[in-house]
């Protein structure tokens, strides 16, 4: 069980607000708590130096922070060694690195689900535009849930990779990487996972689903803006050629050539954002030490009773499945009559509750069922069940008016 | 809809404060997008509504709903309203710019760009001062012999008849901006007192007298007292010491006065004047039009020169 009271003491803008604040966007950006703020000012107050390049005290402590950090991540993915952690800038720098390294050609085919955030979805697009590649598109069932038959047809031909979203920002479905990843592995296609939704959510084992490569940012975990991981196979990771060269990647260089670092350096050209990693390490080791399975049964029941909530008015209509337990903390839903964009605004302006509203850059499958845009509510851990009462009094007294 | 109504008003309010200024991009970006028949993107229409709405819901949750329903409607009421008004302040600009008056010539009403009526005020007949205006469609002068009033010769063709009251302070206002107009454009002026104040009445038998007895030396005459303060004005003592300063002979002048046959005169003087329907001094008939009530020196200009309208 968690003890969200003493929790939201870690998180200043809940602990110190004036009005009561019901923050529903947290699959867009979570709170940070008061450690994950702490460990970014440590590094520009006690040790704002390079790490790996110089050899005096301040940059050996960077260094040897960064490299606790990898770790920390490394733990928090179970992943066999550290090397196989890569620190990006967000989830879409994961994927895009993964799409120009994998050396697609014309022909080849790269697998997505219907419900691709547009950071899993352009990658692939851009590369169809460039160089011809194939994007084939698996459909979901009527409840938007994975379908394993449609997934078996569509892992045929000359499928080179198969990259998917873990769970879904659309509607909190979480699809079932594992045998989709065996499947895969069967006709030899490397396996990319999107985890920006499922890695604040849910225990990440890569080694137990076996993935070639698994990308989240840290944002939406309450790490820093600006930070992401790409996890990949070692081997793997050690056959890609970088995205990106120059500071930092290579060995030696003379004139004419060069020789660059193993992995994980080759992939992290430049100075890197060390406040940023160390931060990652922090919000990490937060949310280890609360428990995954934890925060994922604490938002499982806040989102049953938003669910219970929302279906009890009689025009809303919850998009994906009825279960709150398939959905995560995710409740996405439309209105009948109502604009989803004005609905937000008015849960702001009313009752001081933020959500999203829009497409949620899920706009190929907005497009594809011709639905303007839902209004998304997202939970985390540190929400409580008098939030999902305020906001579903909220939305009663708004939609009494729209 | 509404975004073509906001865009005005945020303008306006962006030259005075920057966070206005996102606003009204936007709401510009709506509105060239509906004009070339594009769907508005910005959400400037949602986002205003949401506030509207939001606002409302709390104190009034029916007016709320009912606004939500109409507010297209709502909206283009909002925005024909708001253009209907803006005419009409161009409209009053104009006519203030042109008249002295945003309802136009001589008229009543509050202007806002007169809000103290300053620009009708005169001087009742047998009234204290007073402001505002009134009707003055039956003002004419075809019923009063003019030549019996000194003429100021002018250059031109124009015309002006001066009816004024030496104790009326509009009057006072208003004749040194005759003068400059007599001076550029050279019009024939006929110089009318009318004894709007009781303390000025007994200056008809004299100002009878000064205009009989001393032609040439009438417009001298007329000039100070314009330019004497009120006190004087009603003062016997002070007028006779003006004309005797004037060097018009005081004995002949007091025969005048004490003739039976000058209160008859100038009491008929009066009544012609009445005919002319004035309610009030100063009152100027520029080429035979009625201006009433202290004017900038414009528009007697462009009266005068017929320039307007």
């Amino acid at each position: 069980m968690i003890d969200v009271q003493r929790i939201r003491q870690d998180f200043p803008l809940l602990r110190d607000q004036q009005k009561p604040l019901v923050y529903f966007d947290n699959a867009c950006m979570s709170m940070r708590p008061s450690e994950v703020i702490s460990a970014i000012r440590t590094y520009y107050e006690t040790m704002p130096a390079c790490a790996g390049r110089s050899n005096h005290h301040l940059a050996v402590l960077v260094s040897q922070a960064v490299d606790e950090s990898r770790v920390a991540v490394k733990n928090f993915v179970h992943a066999k060694k550290k090397e196989e952690i890569i620190f990006t800038r967000n989830t879409s720098e994961g994927l895009n690195l993964l799409a120009r390294s994998l050396h697609l050609k014309h022909g080849d085919v790269v697998v997505v689900s219907d419900k691709e955030h547009n950071s899993n979805l352009v990658p692939w697009l851009y590369l169809h535009t460039t160089l011809g590649i194939e994007v084939r598109i698996v459909p979901s069932t009527t409840t938007n849930e994975a379908d394993l038959s449609n997934w078996e047809r569509a892992l045929t031909g000359n499928v080179k990779a198969v990259s998917l979203v873990y769970t879904s920002n659309l509607d909190g479905v979480t699809n079932p990487v594992k045998e989709i990843t065996k499947m895969a592995h069967k006709i030899r296609a490397v396996v990319i996972v999107d985890a920006a939704q499922a890695a604040p959510h849910q225990v990440i084992d890569v080694q137990d689903l076996d993935v070639d490569f698994l990308v989240f940012s840290a944002h939406k975990l309450c790490g820093p803006s600006g930070m992401g991981v790409l996890y990949g196979k070692y081997a793997l990771l050690d056959a890609l050629e970088p995205f990106m060269v120059g500071g930092d990647t290579v060995e030696r260089t003379s004139y004419t050539s060069y020789t660059l670092l193993p992995v994980p350096e080759r992939f992290e050209a430049g100075l890197q954002d060390y406040a940023g990693i160390m931060g990652t390490k922090a919000a990490v080791d937060y949310l280890s030490r609360i428990g995954l399975s934890h925060i994922h049964d604490h938002e499982v029941s806040l989102n049953m009773l938003l669910t219970k909530g929302l279906s009890e008015m009689s025009r809303v209509h919850i998009i994906g499945p009825q279960e709150a337990a398939k959905r995560s903390g995710i409740a996405s839903f439309t209105v009948d009559g109502a604009d989803h964009h004005q609905i937000a605004l008015m849960l702001d302006k009313v009752g001081n509750v933020c959500v999203r509203s829009g497409q949620h850059c899920v706009h190929s499958w907005f497009t594809d069922r011709k639905i303007a845009g839902s209004v998304r509510a997202s939970l985390y851990f540190y929400n409580t069940t008098e939030e999902v009462s305020i906001f579903l009094d909220t939305l009663r007294k708004v939609l009494a008016v729209l | 809809m509404f975004c073509f109504a906001s865009l005005l008003v945020l303008a306006i309010l962006s030259i005075f404060s920057a966070r206005y200024r996102e606003p009204t991009k936007q709401a510009l970006d709506c509105v060239f997008r509906r004009v070339t028949l594009r769907p508005c993107t910005t959400g400037f229409d949602v986002k205003v509504k949401s506030v509207i709405l939001s606002k409302l819901m709390l104190r009034w949750p029916s007016v709320a709903r009912f606004i939500n329903k109409r507010f297209e409607l709502l909206s283009w009421i909002f925005v024909i309203t708001f253009f209907v008004s803006l005419a009409w302040s161009v409209r009053g600009g104009y006519l203030f710019w042109s008249t002295g008056n945003c309802n136009g010539l001589n008229q009543g009403g509050f202007c806002a760009f007169d809000p103290t009526g300053k620009n009708n005020a005169v001087s009742g007949m047998g009234l204290e001062c007073r402001t505002g205006g009134a009707p003055t469609g039956d003002l004419t002068l075809s019923g009063l012999d003019l030549n019996q009033f000194p003429l100021m010769e002018g250059k031109t063709d124009k015309q002006l008849v001066f009816i004024g009251c030496y104790a009326c302070k509009y009057t006072k206002q208003t004749y040194p901006l005759i003068k400059q107009l007599i001076a550029s454009y050279h019009p024939s002026v006929r110089f009318v007192f009318y004894s709007t104040h009781p303390e000025a009445d007994y200056l008809m038998a004299y100002d009878y007298a000064v205009q009989t007895l001393a032609p040439t030396k009438y417009f001298d005459w007329m000039d100070a007292l314009y330019l004497e303060s009120h006190d004087s004005v009603a003062s016997e003592s002070a007028t006779i010491q003006l004309i005797k300063d004037l060097g018009i002979d005081m004995e002949a002048v007091h025969k005048i006065i004490v003739d039976p046959a000058t209160k008859a005169m100038t009491q008929k003087r009066k009544y012609a004047i009445d005919t002319t329907g004035i309610y009030g001094t100063p009152t100027i008939f520029m080429n035979g039009v009625p201006v009433v009530g202290p004017k900038p020196y414009r528009v007697y200009r462009q009266m005068l020169n017929q320039t307007w309208f």
